[in-house]
């Protein structure tokens, strides 16, 4: 099986909803560096993670990431 | 007073105190080193440089406690961006202690060779002491061990910390089997040095785990 890439669209919801990488970081309980390296796609959040920062941004976790080509 | 003029207070309260026992703490390494040199030193007079340097870390280390976190740190661990507070001292301290294993665990080779020739003094046995406390101390900020890191744990934990760490000790563990292989076999032939650069061997592997758990924890702060 193919190594699976994940999309993601991070940084432009959380800059849509005018909140900062801090900001972000607190409301769900990480550091800023994680959300950082999510941003950067250094880092693959973990599932409760990514419905975590779902959850903070107010949109569906399909919104934020998605499984590339 | 407001609440935001009160947190700006005691954010400048608290890096007054935290500068002061960082002095301390840097002079305590000084005061070590400089004993350590003493212990190797091969001048007649090395007492004084023992003395001197066992004095001032005594000093310093006695400064540095006087000046350790009190109540308005644990205020502000539980305001906002405590967190990135917490994490960033962790990545300071990881950022001096691989040097500074490297050095202990060099020093310990000749306080080694001194014990294996049956001709150690005090230094030698300390020196030896300290180097095999310095080769898990790295190791033991990496794992979250330490005792700052247990209280904070709820700061300093998260998934990306839990990442790095992995990504840390894997190539730790691996030049730690080849180091221990490497003196396994040399030990066959002369089991002195063997003995002798196992200490050293543990401060390279430990050293290595902290330099790249550090670095990684740096790179994660770029880029934004």
């Amino acid at each position: 099986m193919a190594e699976l890439r994940m999309g993601s669209r991070l940084k432009a919801v959380r800059t849509e909803a005018g909140l900062t990488q801090a900001e972000l970081a607190e409301r769900v309980g990480v550091s800023r560096k994680t959300v950082n390296t999510v941003e950067n796609g250094v880092f693959t959040p973990s599932t409760p993670l990514a419905l975590g920062l779902a959850r903070a941004l107010g949109v569906r976790v399909e919104d934020l990431f998605w499984l590339e080509d | 007073m407001t609440e935001a003029m009160d947190h700006r207070a005691l954010e400048r309260a608290e890096r007054a105190r935290e500068s002061r026992m960082k002095l301390g703490l840097t002079w305590l390494g000084v005061g070590a080193m400089s004993a350590g040199v003493g212990v190797i030193s091969p001048v007649d007079w090395n007492g004084w440089i023992i003395g001197a340097g066992g004095a001032t870390a005594a000093i310093a280390a006695a400064f540095a406690w006087a000046n350790r976190p009190g109540d308005p740190a644990r205020r502000l661990e539980r305001s906002t961006g405590a967190r990135e507070r917490a994490q960033k001292a962790r990545a300071e301290m990881l950022g001096v202690i691989p040097g500074t294993m490297i050095v202990f665990g060099v020093l310990s080779i000749k306080a080694m060779t001194a014990i294996q020739a049956g001709e150690a003094e005090f230094g030698d046995w300390a020196m030896m002491a300290v180097a095999l406390l310095y080769a898990w101390m790295g190791p033991l900020f990496v794992m979250g061990w330490d005792g700052a890191s247990l209280r904070r744990r709820a700061l300093l934990e998260d998934e990306l910390t839990r990442h790095h760490r992995a990504l840390a000790v894997i190539p730790a563990f691996v030049v730690l089997l080849v180091l221990m292989t490497g003196l396994c076999i040399l030990g066959l032939w002369r089991a002195d040095w063997a003995i002798t650069a196992m200490p050293a061997a543990l401060c390279v592997s430990g050293a290595l785990a902290a330099f790249r758990f550090g670095r990684l924890d740096r790179q994660a702060d770029a880029g934004e």
